[in-house]
């Protein structure tokens, strides 16, 4: 046995190894990819001689983002962004799962209610934006509204797909043990559809993100969106860029926060790997 | 113990707490047509009985099993669980099913729960303290061979360790029947000797009544006390047969005379139900 023992351990190390190179590699080529590109930028605006109104130098792109940073005004736009995308995202998941969960179960609702699924989700959902502005006003209401129907969709279609997709096998064992309705959902439906759900979320936060982003250009005095649309109409272009800037670290900041939701919640699944 | 309990005039110890068929029938409807599944069938099996169900696939083997385990309902006829009947109407009654446990050809094993709590899911269900289940789920993981993972994941774990997990599962809320649907038909031909050994010593340590599904002769008569050959289409039994060789069995019993007459007939039957149907 210990002949058949030796090349298995030894194989387990070898990848093992690999495995720590292959999460080394990033921390490496990102900053140096990073850098390329910011170089390729300040060259293109050196040999071309661009006006800094069509781009700004990469350095004052840096200042204007420091100015930022250094502005608790730009912070609150930040925090109204970041609030609105949270609020309407949560609604969406709510909701999402909800009806996933019951589109999933029962094949009439999901017959039935099939017609409307898709023509709401055909329809370009920040079209309703002028709608909910006529409603509910310039303030915050109508930037979550847009945030919650953005994110709901991915949601719910990742929702049931997760409760169909349920073993036949796993569902045998609980009918087996009479388990009840609530117990088959519980113990079974909800934590077998959670990778699902999951990636639902991956994908939903990012559209609320962009929902409220949106929503804010249209109405209102408030968030990040409407910062970039006043550094326009100003011609602040290296503060247009900084506002991007913001938002994408913003948009990195709810990603790593999902991330860590997949890390917490299925440590069991595939996609933990390791 | 000299006397048998098949040899008493009225069974009733036995009737009381075998499984007990009567005119039981599983048709199912296919496009606009009737299929049979199962003909009518009677059959009955004893307290402490370990018998095994074998036949060619689609001999409604499988099918007889999940009606046994409730997990399909018959067409016709009765199934009657120590002596209650397991349905009434069209609901299941919960007490006899709490009797029954059940097997599967894969180990069904919940992902997101570790070894341990997989072992105690039915406990769980029931409402059985945390302390409780522990101590039983390490309990059943002692009993078949598996204490050192109960803190594992399932995918941590070999197909015939998960099965061992699977059975420690079935036995977790203590039932007198132990329903097993081609349990070990997933795996390795080694792996499947040992765990036929693990059954006889499960079974002869807990007493359980046991119904095994298999298509593998050498399984059957290594395990059965009976052997129900079935035929298909539609399936029915075809005949009964004893196996008396002596307990605990050893895997060189398969070198016996006996052993391999019995299995000679077996073989033959089901050569000529294959060339029949």
């Amino acid at each position: 046995m210990t002949t058949l023992d030796v090349p298995v351990v030894s194989r387990g190390a070898t990848r093992k190894k690999s495995v720590s190179r292959e999460t080394l590699l990033p921390w490496i080529t990102t900053p140096l990819l990073l850098g390329i590109l910011i170089a390729l930028w300040q060259a293109y605006i050196v040999i071309t001689d661009l006006s800094p109104f069509i781009l700004p130098r990469p350095a004052a792109v840096w200042f204007a983002w420091l100015d930022l940073v250094r502005s608790p005004r730009a912070w609150w736009h930040t925090w109204m962004t970041a609030y609105a995308t949270l609020l309407g995202f949560a609604y969406g998941l709510v909701v999402g799962v909800g009806f996933g969960v019951i589109l999933g179960r029962f094949r009439w609702v999901e017959v039935t209610l099939n017609p409307f699924i898709i023509g709401t989700q055909v329809l370009p959902k920040v079209a309703l934006l002028p709608l909910f502005v006529v409603w509910f006003g310039f303030g915050i209401t109508s930037k979550v509204l847009v945030a919650a129907i953005l994110s709901f969709f991915p949601i719910l279609t990742n929702t049931v797909l997760g409760v169909k997709s349920v073993e036949a096998g796993h569902r045998d064992v609980m009918t087996a043990l009479n388990a009840t309705s609530w117990q088959i959902f519980s113990r079974l439906e909800y934590p077998s559809s959670l990778p699902y759900i999951l990636t639902g979320v991956e994908v939903g936060v990012v559209l609320a993100i962009i929902g409220a982003i949106v929503g804010e250009y249209l109405g209102g005095n408030a968030g990040l969106g409407f910062m970039l649309v006043s550094r326009m109409n100003n011609f602040e272009t290296a503060g247009l860029f900084a506002v991007i800037v913001q938002m994408t670290l913003l948009g990195f900041a709810f990603y790593f926060a999902v991330r860590a939701l997949r890390r917490f919640f299925i440590p069991w699944h595939q996609s933990q790997a390791g | 113990m000299d006397f048998d309990l098949r040899d008493l005039r009225v069974p009733k110890e036995a009737v009381l707490a075998g499984v007990a068929m009567t005119g039981l029938e599983k048709w199912y409807d296919v496009s606009e047509s009737r299929v049979q599944a199962l003909a009518e069938t009677n059959l009955t099996i004893e307290k402490g009985e370990l018998v095994v169900l074998l036949g060619p696939s689609g001999c409604g083997k499988t099918t007889l099993l999940r009606m046994i385990g409730g997990l399909i309902a018959p067409t016709h006829g009765e199934i009657a669980v120590g002596g209650k009947p397991l349905w009434k109407g069209s609901t299941k009654q919960a007490d006899v099913l709490s009797d029954l446990g059940f097997v599967f050809q894969d180990a069904n094993l919940f992902p997101w729960l570790n070894i341990e709590d997989n072992i105690a899911l039915p406990l769980e269900l029931r409402g059985v303290g945390q302390a409780e289940r522990r101590a039983k789920a390490r309990e059943l993981a002692e009993l078949v061979g598996i204490e050192g993972f109960v803190k594992r994941w399932p995918k941590e774990l070999s197909g015939g360790m998960r099965q061992r997990a699977a059975i420690a599962r079935a036995l977790s809320c203590d039932p007198s029947i132990l329903l097993m649907d081609e349990p070990f038909g997933a795996l390795d031909a080694l792996t499947r000797d040992t765990m036929n050994l693990e059954l006889q010593k499960i079974w002869l340590a807990t007493g359980k009544t046991i119904v095994l599904v298999t298509h593998s002769i050498s399984e059957a008569v290594f395990l059965a006390d009976r052997i129900v050959l079935l035929s298909p289409r539609p399936g029915r039994v075809d005949r009964i047969v004893n196996v008396d060789l002596p307990r605990p069995r050893s895997l060189d019993v398969q070198a016996l005379p006996k052993f391999q007459d019995i299995a000679l007939e077996l073989r033959h039957r089901l050569g000529s139900i294959h060339q029949e149907y």
